[in-house]
């Protein structure tokens, strides 16, 4: 691939992401975080009136489970609509009668969506930081490691999400990403306790299900930052980033061979 | 890659002149039409398109065993009853369904391909665009993924909305665009990069008479300027007024051919009129 393709490859998925960002800012998609804002600063507020002692865990819990929360569900109901919405309101034809692939719009949209969903973990993050702050805690050094897991954990969210949208029903794809990223660390507990007494047949299915899976809950650093811990070794980092990347390529993969012959 | 002339079956059999005789084409009846030896404009060879619903239903045939091509230059009216296959044929040169059967090639490329995709501007049935989004930045977001930028981008987004009447309405959100207004963004999307052949599904369709008369001057003087196009349209007098050519269509197959001559140009619609309803009851 040469330079100049490279860079018009680069032009059409930042075209592509920043249409898809300009227009989620302007139909006011996060209005609902500076409402959240506006109810955390007021809870914390009200908190610190009565005083916060002894319960800085329970409020960095509240805060960090928050953040958590609120930046999924915006990373899945971004990402679900984003090819759906194109295809039902036919803006989809203007931009693939255009010189780019099938998978230059898909990537371009999930681009899109995971800076957008990015940007409000970000909000997100200063809120419960600023309000936490407010009541005189902090969140240690270990938190920016809980912020990068959370930022590879939307990429995975998000490719998850497009890819459903091309497989089910938008209403599908949301409940069934929600049940997947929420879930997860439910899902994965309850394999462990259920492989025991299972069959063999149960087994193996337990088997492929626990490893085929994505388990976002290793993205979830929030009970380690809750508890102060030390920040984690970067080997561990390096292998969650890769363990991320691999699972995002593969949706996104899945997603552009669903969508390489659909007709639209 | 060229094809030689014996692939084109209908450009030289199938067109006949007013009494019915046949005719073979030699030009069009366009100056500008261009005989360069090249690839066509569009070449569509047998073409079969079926959809399906489900894995297992049957396959509902929409187009079948269609064959036309046009030359660089040529201006195509693609005529037919509605549910003739119109715009799936279309849909099939933008790549945006699978052939059963056939091929479709634009400027001797397979359609779909972003390198045939380069050369065509297309404007859509029914155009709708990002309600969130103004004229100028829709247009600069299709001039980036045409691989246009910078100023002359600009520029030439601000004249195309001048050109097509959207002028001092550039900085305004699509959500409060009529659907007229939005058809003529659709046309300006669709000159954006100069393209080699226009493909316009019922391009006047939403405009009101104004908006008409404003879309045929603009597609006369594309015309003149040498540019191809290829638009199936139910205004016949728009057909009348600025087609080389047009392909008759009914049943997703070719039923007639025929260059526009001196009285079907005339400017009034009613003998092409004559035509299209003769034609499509001769051929059921």
């Amino acid at each position: 691939m040469s330079a100049e393709s490279i860079r018009r490859k680069l032009m059409i998925w930042r075209s592509l992401a920043f249409a898809a960002i300009l227009e989620s800012v302007r139909r006011k998609d996060l209005y609902v975080a500076v409402i959240l804002a506006g109810l955390m600063i007021a809870a914390a507020a009200l908190m610190g009136k009565f005083g916060v002692q002894g319960l800085e865990m329970f409020l960095k819990d509240v805060t960090l489970n928050v953040i958590n929360l609120f930046s999924v569900l915006l990373a899945i109901l971004f990402a679900a609509r984003q090819i759906p919405e194109e295809l039902t309101r036919r803006t989809v034809y203007p931009l693939l009668a255009r010189p780019i692939s099938r998978f230059d719009l898909i990537f371009g949209k999930f681009l899109g969506a995971f800076l957008m969903s990015s940007l409000g973990l970000i909000l997100f993050a200063a809120i419960g930081v600023g309000a936490l702050a407010c009541l005189g805690l902090s969140l240690g050094s270990i938190f920016w490691q809980y912020l990068l897991l959370r930022f590879l954990s939307l990429a995975l969210i998000c490719a998850m999400s497009v890819m459903l949208s091309l497989l089910m029903t938008p209403s599908a794809t949301v409940t069934l990403a929600i049940l997947l990223a929420i879930g997860s660390q439910t899902f994965s507990q309850a394999i462990l306790l259920a492989y025991g007494p299972a069959s063999e047949t149960g087994k193996g299915l337990m088997r492929v299900s626990y490893y085929v899976l994505p388990h976002l809950d290793l993205f979830d650093l929030s009970k380690k930052v809750g508890y102060g811990w030390k920040p984690i070794d970067a080997w561990v980092l390096r292998d969650l980033f890769l363990y991320a990347m691999a699972y995002t390529i593969v949706f996104l993969l899945v997603a552009a061979l669903r969508f390489r012959r659909q007709t639209i | 890659m060229t094809f030689p002339k014996l692939y084109f079956p209908n450009e030289v059999s199938q067109v006949r002149d007013m009494n019915g005789n046949r005719l073979t084409i030699v030009q069009g009846g366009n100056d500008s039409v261009r005989d360069s030896g090249g690839p066509p404009a569009l070449r569509i060879k047998d073409l079969d398109i079926a959809y399906r619903k489900g894995w297992f239903a049957p396959a509902k045939r929409v187009v079948h065993n269609l064959s036309l091509s046009v030359r660089p230059g040529e201006v195509v009216g693609f005529l037919g009853p509605n549910g003739a296959g119109k715009s799936s044929t279309i849909k099939a040169i933008l790549g945006f369904v699978q052939p059963e059967a056939g091929e479709v090639q634009v400027f001797g490329h397979p359609a779909g391909t972003t390198i045939a995709k380069s050369k065509i501007g297309y404007l859509p049935e029914v155009a709708l665009y990002y309600p969130f989004l103004t004229p100028i930045e829709t247009l600069r977001l299709y001039g980036h993924l045409q691989g246009l930028g910078g100023k002359s981008l600009d520029q030439e987004a601000f004249d195309l909305l001048r050109r097509v009447g959207l002028e001092g309405r550039e900085k305004q959100q699509l959500k409060t665009f009529s659907k007229g207004m939005q058809q003529r963004l659709g046309i300006a999307q669709s000159l954006l990069g100069s393209p080699d052949l226009l493909v316009l599904d019922e391009v006047s369709s939403g405009l009101d008479p104004i908006g008409r008369r404003h879309l045929r001057e603009l597609l006369r003087e594309i015309k003149n300027a040498g540019t191809t196009i290829f638009f199936s349209s139910h205004e016949l007098d728009e057909v009348a007024q600025l087609c080389d050519r047009v392909v008759l269509i009914a049943n997703g197959h070719v039923v007639d051919e025929r260059i526009m001559d001196a009285e079907l140009q005339a400017g009034t619609s009613s003998a092409l009129e004559e035509y299209f309803v003769n034609t499509l009851r001769n051929a059921a």
